[in-house]
């Protein structure tokens, strides 16, 4: 292979400044192997281009029209879905917001009605004991004192 | 290249026979980038089909700076590709076929040549086939094949140069080609 053979490809697909094809033109009449080497590449070309379709697709833009149409139907249909998603959501999603808020309110209404067992004991027993101990002496002590 | 915008902004405003106007426009050059890419006829109709489909979804988003041609082409080389490689099996079970197909046409030297060529074709990788596509099917210039494919000028040179070397080993092989 001639070390112009890349050249010489540039040179085929008109790819080479003017000065580079010029000297391109008097090489290959010089080198046998860049001569043989461009028929064989002008043959591929030909049997390449040979290679093209040259007759009109029948139906294609009538069949590509029809695919169209049918997407559109397709994506209509989908977007009503999505349009009543859309609606449905819209008027579902306060329900689950509004028991939300309703829980919340009941549990802080429970809160502060719930009043802790042990608090409850300790000052029932206080009082009685307070009582207890002016009946008993006829006169109060420390009633914490009186807690242990 | 005017002409194509021109025809894209009617499309945008509405007007469907723009479309219908790029379509018959390019279709053939579709049509003929896929058959060299997938070498049967009917896989290369639907594929451009596929492309034009794609191209009416995304119209939209085309940048008007670009070129249509360079877009379509991106495409459609993208859209084979994707293709072949969902028909892999089904390309391996024809091979038979297209045997039986060489032998038929062996009375008409033209179309033995057209199936041995695309025969070479299908034997070169993917890359190297969209390059000699671009170029020796639709003519494009190497800038214009980068410009496609996105890639460097020169790596559109040297696929250019490798797959004909390749194309013109298997060639000669076949006896299509003869090395004087």
């Amino acid at each position: 292979m001639c070390k112009y053979a890349r050249l010489l490809n540039r040179y085929i697909d008109n790819e080479l400044a003017q000065e580079k094809k010029e000297f391109m033109a008097t090489h290959i009449l010089s080198c046998p192997t860049c001569g043989q080497e461009m028929n064989l590449l002008n043959s591929l070309r030909q049997n390449i281009v040979k290679n093209k379709i040259t007759s009109e697709p029948e139906f294609f833009w009538s069949r590509l029209k029809d695919r169209i149409r049918q997407e559109e139907k397709t994506e209509n249909l989908s977007e009503s879905f999505v349009f009543d998603f859309g609606r449905w959501s819209r008027k579902l999603i306060p329900v689950p917001i509004l028991a939300s808020i309703l829980i919340i309110i009941f549990l802080n209404l429970n809160r502060n009605s719930y009043t802790n067992p042990v608090d409850e004991y300790l000052f029932t027993n206080q009082n009685s004991n307070v009582l207890a101990l002016i009946d008993d002496a006829g006169q109060q002590s420390e009633p914490g004192l009186l807690l242990y | 290249m005017r002409e194509d915008l021109e025809l894209i902004n009617r499309f945008l405003n509405g007007n469907m026979e723009a479309f219908e106007m790029l379509v018959k426009k390019y279709q053939n050059r579709t049509i003929n980038t896929a058959y060299s890419l997938v070498g049967n006829v009917s896989d290369a109709e639907d594929i451009a089909q596929d492309v034009f489909l794609k191209i009416y979804r995304s119209l939209g988003t085309f940048n008007a700076q670009a070129k249509f041609s360079s877009w379509l082409y991106r495409i459609t080389v993208n859209t084979a590709y994707d293709f072949l490689r969902g028909h892999k099996h089904k390309a391996e079970s024809l091979e038979e076929t297209d045997c039986e197909n060489i032998r038929a046409k062996e009375n008409n030297p033209d179309l033995l040549t057209q199936e041995l060529m695309q025969g070479a074709l299908k034997e070169i990788p993917f890359d190297f086939r969209t390059v000699i596509t671009l170029r020796e099917i639709q003519g494009l210039s190497y800038e214009e094949i980068s410009r496609a494919l996105k890639i460097h000028i020169g790596t559109v040179e040297s696929r250019l140069f490798r797959a004909r070397k390749m194309l013109k080993d298997i060639l000669i092989r076949k006896g299509v080609l003869k090395n004087v």
